[in-house]
């Protein structure tokens, strides 16, 4: 029971961890804010009693340190600079180290860590305090008033703003067995401030009557503090929620008026004992209120996403289930069961869409990690670099995201190695010092737009193209458009770093990044101009699980191309097809040229062409191609199925998927067929033109 | 755990109490009750006890107001122990002797009639 305690306390604490990455990276950006200062005090404050209440004995003693330094912090001791914010951040993931296990090393260097840390902030802490009496002094002179320049009036002013809260803290009767120690929790809202403790025993039965493990009591605890509210709060963050809790803040502020009670016991209107009833019951009632909206106002629950996996595999099934059902109706020619079917199938794309829905997740997460990869990044290559992000609450699957964050980790590792110029270099060509990474997201139809840009020195084509020659990865007459050079940074093996560094330049970011993104079913645009900047977009498709395709026959054999990849359609007659299958494989489509694939010949279809056939064009890396096919059957609903690890290296194919009729459809690869087919019409353009060139 | 009379019980209990030991003095209280009119539990070997074992202390003198036989508490408190009495709200200056922390407990849990001699 303890080991489920335990785990649920490290996922929340390292969700805590997540966000105090974030709030220390604002801290260092504005070190004077107080609510950001409080708030990594905070989030230190409630690692420390929670781990303690879960015997983490280990990062409760680590943290308590910490969290006295940050405490010094939140004095205004002294203002947090970049070597603090640095061990902030170290301590930081010492906690998170700690959380996965403990071992003797990893102790020695937290104690290192922390002596560290203590002697910075100690070094901080004597030049301000220096500072301040040189200010004291210099205000002596000036017969200013020292005491609100100073650094030491912050705690003053704080110490003025006591309040008391009461507290009625009930918890439920399994409070023993689920690890929580009231005692604990009993000791820290002391150590708060001054506390009265009251404890109410009405609920313990006689011994007869009694169950040793349960918990029978409760306590009224009023506290004087001046840590404020959320302090208070954060004693109970993890108390369960069924635990009864009320804290409710008596004197919040002097001008506030006194409180009916107190006036009418001032006034001798009423006893102090008729007083505390009347407040009993109010509090009862308050009591049945808040339970009452407890009830509707657990608004989200935590699921395993192992269960949801399985949701989203019932749905698929579903899915494909529904289209048999859909088809053996129209074969069968039942109204009655058509309705039913139809009516399936309506129900059927809600709960699709809902499904998918909840394994959606606000993009912003994977975002505020690279705000430390920037800083970290930036700081060693001593450049100073500015992350900016936009559109961090747009919304992509789950699995989707997470395959994202190495991709975006190595464009923005590039971002930083190749793209923005040293400080020096910059002022030299007139940008600012620092230099700006931009990275943003947005939906655009069934996929999301990542965007990376920097404003650095852009890719330098001609040594991209020099690279390319050398590595072989071109030839070195060929004639490259801006597109394709920039594609080539892609290639496999490629690095135009003059020298290896640890952030990049090992060659292996930007292939793994294509590839990476091309199995994700998205692709990659790269736009860049030489002295202002670079601009990398990913497309990624929302979701994994399901695409709406167009399904397309072949002979007796069933394809699907993804819809969104889809542009339109158009007929080819044979006698066409044959007269262009002479020369090249184009024809004219929305006046400029096409080149198009006969799925037929990729695939070795048998039999024999229809006299008219179908050209699905579709869009693939910023340029179209088209699929000849014999029929296009119609929009298709599919599931994906991934192919067995046998068919790892079928070229063209990205899955398959079941059909009403059982029968399985392979799901078309786009974007490799139309780089095949690319690039097999510029070796016969190359080809040709060697030819003539000859003659 | 000893007898010292036919109709006094004394439990003598030692090391540290807590919640994994509560159903355990839960019987050994349930046991005492019933063998003799007068229970005590001398806690001059304890050094340590959790929120339940409290607990089991205040219910036990309740089952003694309940049944008309008495309860008392008994020996030197070692600090930690006032310490967990001080925290949780049940006594209010730290004490060594148990009579004092059986008159502040006492009057705490069961109200000030459960507390005479």
């Amino acid at each position: 029971m303890i080991e489920k305690f335990k785990e649920a306390f490290r996922e929340e604490a390292t969700e805590l961890l997540t966000n105090l990455e974030s709030t220390v990276l604002e801290l260092e950006r504005s070190p004077t804010d107080e609510e950001t200062i409080s708030s990594v005090f905070r989030t230190m404050h409630t690692i420390k009693g929670s781990s303690a209440m879960f015997g983490f004995e280990e990062i409760a003693r680590f943290t308590h340190e910490i969290e006295s330094i940050m405490d010094l912090l939140r004095e205004g001791a002294f203002i947090a600079d970049r070597a603090f914010i640095d061990l902030t951040l170290s301590s930081r993931d010492m906690i998170n180290a700690m959380l996965a296990g403990s071992s003797p090393e990893l102790r020695n260097e937290s104690n290192a860590l922390v002596e560290e840390f203590k002697a910075h902030a100690q070094s901080l802490r004597d030049k301000k305090m220096e500072e301040t009496r040189a200010t004291a002094e210099a205000g002596d002179f000036l017969e200013a008033q020292p005491e609100q320049t100073s650094g030491v009036a912050a705690p003053l002013a704080m110490a003025a703003d006591q309040s008391t809260f009461r507290i009625r803290f009930t918890p439920c009767h399994d409070v023993f067995l689920n690890g929580t120690k009231p005692l604990l929790l009993l000791e820290e809202l002391r150590s708060l401030g001054t506390a009265s403790v009251r404890p109410i025993s009405s609920g313990v039965p006689p011994l007869s009557e009694l169950d040793p493990e349960k918990s029978y009591f409760g306590w009224d605890i009023s506290l004087s503090t001046d840590r404020g509210e959320d302090a208070v709060r954060d004693v109970f963050i993890f108390v369960s929620e069924d635990c009864g809790l009320e804290i409710t803040r008596i004197d919040a502020k002097e001008s506030e008026p006194k409180l009916l009670g107190e006036i009418l016991i001032e006034e001798k209107i009423a006893t102090q004992e008729q007083i505390q009833n009347a407040l009993e019951e109010q509090e009862r009632g308050k009591k049945t209120k808040e339970f009452r909206q407890m009830d509707s106002t657990a608004a989200s629950i935590r699921v395993a996403s192992d269960k949801l996996d399985g949701l989203v595999d019932l749905v698929g099934e579903l899915v494909t289930l529904q289209a048999r059902l859909s088809r053996t109706a129209g074969e069968l020619k039942d109204g009655g069961l058509t309705n039913i079917a139809e009516q399936f199938e309506r129900l059927m794309s809600q709960l699709r869409g809902n499904t998918m829905s909840i394994r959606m997740l606000p993009i912003g997460s994977t975002f505020s990690k690279f705000r430390r990869v920037v800083r970290d990044l930036s700081a060693e290559m001593g450049k100073e670099i500015e992350l900016v992000t936009a559109g961090a609450d747009t919304e992509l699957d789950k699995t989707v995201i997470e395959r994202l964050n190495d991709p975006l980790v190595h464009i923005i590792r590039n971002s930083i190695d190749h793209g923005i110029e040293a400080p020096e270099a910059r002022e030299a060509a007139g940008k600012a010092r620092a230099g700006t990474i931009t990275l943003s997201a947005m939906h655009s139809g069934a996929h999301v737009l990542i965007e990376i840009s920097d404003d650095g020195a852009g890719i330098n084509t001609d040594r991209v193209f020099a690279k390319a020659v050398e590595r072989g990865i071109v030839g070195a007459g060929t004639e490259l458009s801006k597109q394709e050079l920039f594609q080539l940074i892609f290639a496999p093996g490629f690095s135009t770093a003059q020298t290896v560094t640890s952030v990049s330049g090992r060659g292996v970011g930007m292939d793994v990044v294509k590839r990476e993104i091309d199995s994700l079913g998205g692709s990659v645009s790269v736009d860049s101009t030489r002295g202002s900047g670079t601009n990398i977009t990913l497309r990624i498709p929302l979701t994994l699980a399901i695409i709406e395709g167009l399904l397309v026959r072949i002979g007796n054999e069933h394809f699907v191309i993804p819809l969104s990849s889809v542009d339109g359609c158009l007929e080819i007659k044979r006698e066409d097809r044959c007269s262009s299958n002479e020369g090249r494989r184009l024809l004219s489509y929305r006046s400029e040229v096409l080149p198009y694939v006969g799925v037929r010949e990729l695939f070795d279809v048998p039999g024999e062409a229809p006299p008219i056939e179908q050209i699905v064009v579709v869009n693939a890396h910023e340029s179209r191609v088209g699929f000849v096919v014999d029929e296009v059957v119609g929009d298709y609903q599919t599931v994906i199925k991934p192919l067995g690890r046998m068919f790892k290296n079928a070229v063209g194919v990205s899955g398959a998927t079941i059909l009403g009729d059982g029968t399985v459809a392979l799901i078309i690869d786009v974007n490799r067929l139309a780089m095949n087919a690319q690039q097999a019409e510029t070796r016969r353009i190359k080809a040709e033109r060697g030819e003539r060139g000859d003659a | 755990m000893s007898t010292s009379s036919v109709s006094v019980k004394v439990l003598t209990w030692e090391g540290t109490l807590s919640i994994e030991r509560a159903a355990e003095l839960k019987n050994e209280l349930m046991n005492a009750f019933e063998a003799s009119s007068q229970v005590v539990v001398s806690l001059s070997l304890v050094e340590n006890l959790d929120l339940s074992i409290i607990q089991l202390l205040a219910s036990a003198s309740l089952e003694a107001l309940r049944t008309g036989k008495s309860f008392h508490l008994t020996g030197t408190i070692h600090p930690e122990v006032a310490q967990v009495f001080l925290v949780s709200g049940f006594l209010e200056r730290s004490t060594d002797n148990a009579r004092n922390l059986e008159i502040e407990f006492l009057k705490r849990v069961a109200g000030k009639g459960a507390v005479e001699k």
